[in-house]
């Protein structure tokens, strides 16, 4: 390994190894921690949800346009919980 | 080499020397990891064939509109390839240019195309029995399962010689895609690389191997839940040719233009090096 710090994206193999040691830090919150946490990923995965169905409600989109950006819209869900998460 | 580190994207000499090495790490991937990454690969790329097909089947959209929108949601399939990790055949045809610096024998280059092509194959057909049975064709009242059937329809219609050369037009693409994604450093600076190239080959109806390896299994088995004699001729009506444009799009067309302008004596693999594995190749 370089001593040069590196600015590259994480390579697949140091990916397994961050989950790997995030899985870590997630099985060992204590109880209110998780619960709470998981509370929110409840509330933040709804919202997600929430702009979802808002972008379907509306029948004047064509099949392919209401679709992809229904889709696009409920990214919002796992933006939140992961930005959580990391702090 | 400079001590501080830098911010500043690969030119496109260092890319030529990070295309060499990752090469290297690829050929020696053990037999189990590899099978196991091409796997990935094929239903990465159906992955994004499949939000594809779900765009090209709203008949209201506009030509531009569709083949556009269309083309932009595929660069899912490359994007999971190239940040998640996974071997990719087309993508592997970069290969060529470390064989031509002598520093992988032949062998070890057609070894890797062969059983990454056909673990791309497991992936890809794996993941259209998997959506297959999801029920998924059956979206915007059966428009999807007809686009799939039109598309093998129309894919098994082209004669040899044109599905020969959309597959080295757009293998061109998809190697100049993976080319410009080790320019870049960050997860962003990869997608931006993947999604012009991606989108203008899937836009222009060009032929991607290991796309098609997950769509004629898809239309195979919907003709079949349909009652309708199964088509299997594009094994070797589309397969074939499009297989080997592609090699040759992606070998000759980028990975020895490239050899030749940037490595051709660059003094990467010394003639001791081109000696030592003259035995093997």
């Amino acid at each position: 390994m370089s001593m040069i710090p590196s600015f590259d994206a994480y390579t697949p193999r140091e990916i397994a190894q961050r989950v790997q040691d995030v899985c870590m830090l997630k099985a060992r919150l204590p109880f209110l921690q998780l619960l709470m946490l998981g509370i929110l990923a409840g509330g933040f995965i709804g919202l997600g949800a929430l702009c979802s169905v808002l972008v379907l409600s509306d029948a004047s989109l064509g099949f392919a346009a209401g679709r992809v950006l229904a889709g696009v819209v409920f990214s919002l869900g796992l933006l939140e919980r992961r930005g959580w998460l990391r702090a | 080499m400079s001590m501080f580190p830098s911010f500043d994207a690969y030119t496109p000499r260092e890319i030529a020397q990070r295309v060499q090495d990752v090469c290297m790490l690829k050929a020696r991937l053990p037999f189990l990891q590899l099978v196991m990454l091409g796997i990935l690969a094929g239903a990465f790329i159906g992955l994004g064939a499949l939000f594809s097909v779900l765009v090209l089947s709203d008949a209201s959209l506009g030509f531009a509109a569709s083949r556009v929108l269309g083309g932009v949601v595929f660069s899912l399939g490359l994007l999971l390839v190239v940040v998640a990790g996974a071997e990719l055949f087309t993508g592997n045809n970069l290969l060529a240019m470390a064989w031509a610096d002598g520093r992988l024998p032949t062998q070890d280059v057609l070894y890797n195309w062969v059983v990454v092509c056909a673990a791309n194959f497991i992936g890809a057909a794996g993941l259209a029995a998997v959506v297959f049975l999801s029920g998924h064709a059956e979206m915007n009242g059966g428009a999807v399962g007809r686009t799939y059937l039109q598309i093998a329809v129309a894919k098994s219609s082209l004669s040899l010689t044109e599905a020969f050369f959309r597959g080295v037009l757009c293998n061109v693409l998809v190697c100049m895609a993976v080319w410009m994604t080790l320019a870049g450093r960050s997860v962003t600076d990869k997608f931006i690389a993947i999604v012009f190239p991606i989108s203008a080959f899937v836009a222009a109806g060009f032929e991607h191997s290991i796309a098609n390896m997950y769509l004629f299994p898809l239309a195979t088995m919907l003709q079949a839940a349909a009652g309708q004699p199964a088509e299997v001729a594009w094994l070797w009506r589309n397969l074939v040719p499009v297989i080997a444009g592609n090699l040759v799009g992606g070998s000759v067309l980028v990975a020895l233009v490239y050899y030749v302008i940037y490595r051709r004596g660059a003094g990467g693999a010394s003639g001791s090096d081109r000696a030592r594995q003259a035995p093997d190749g």
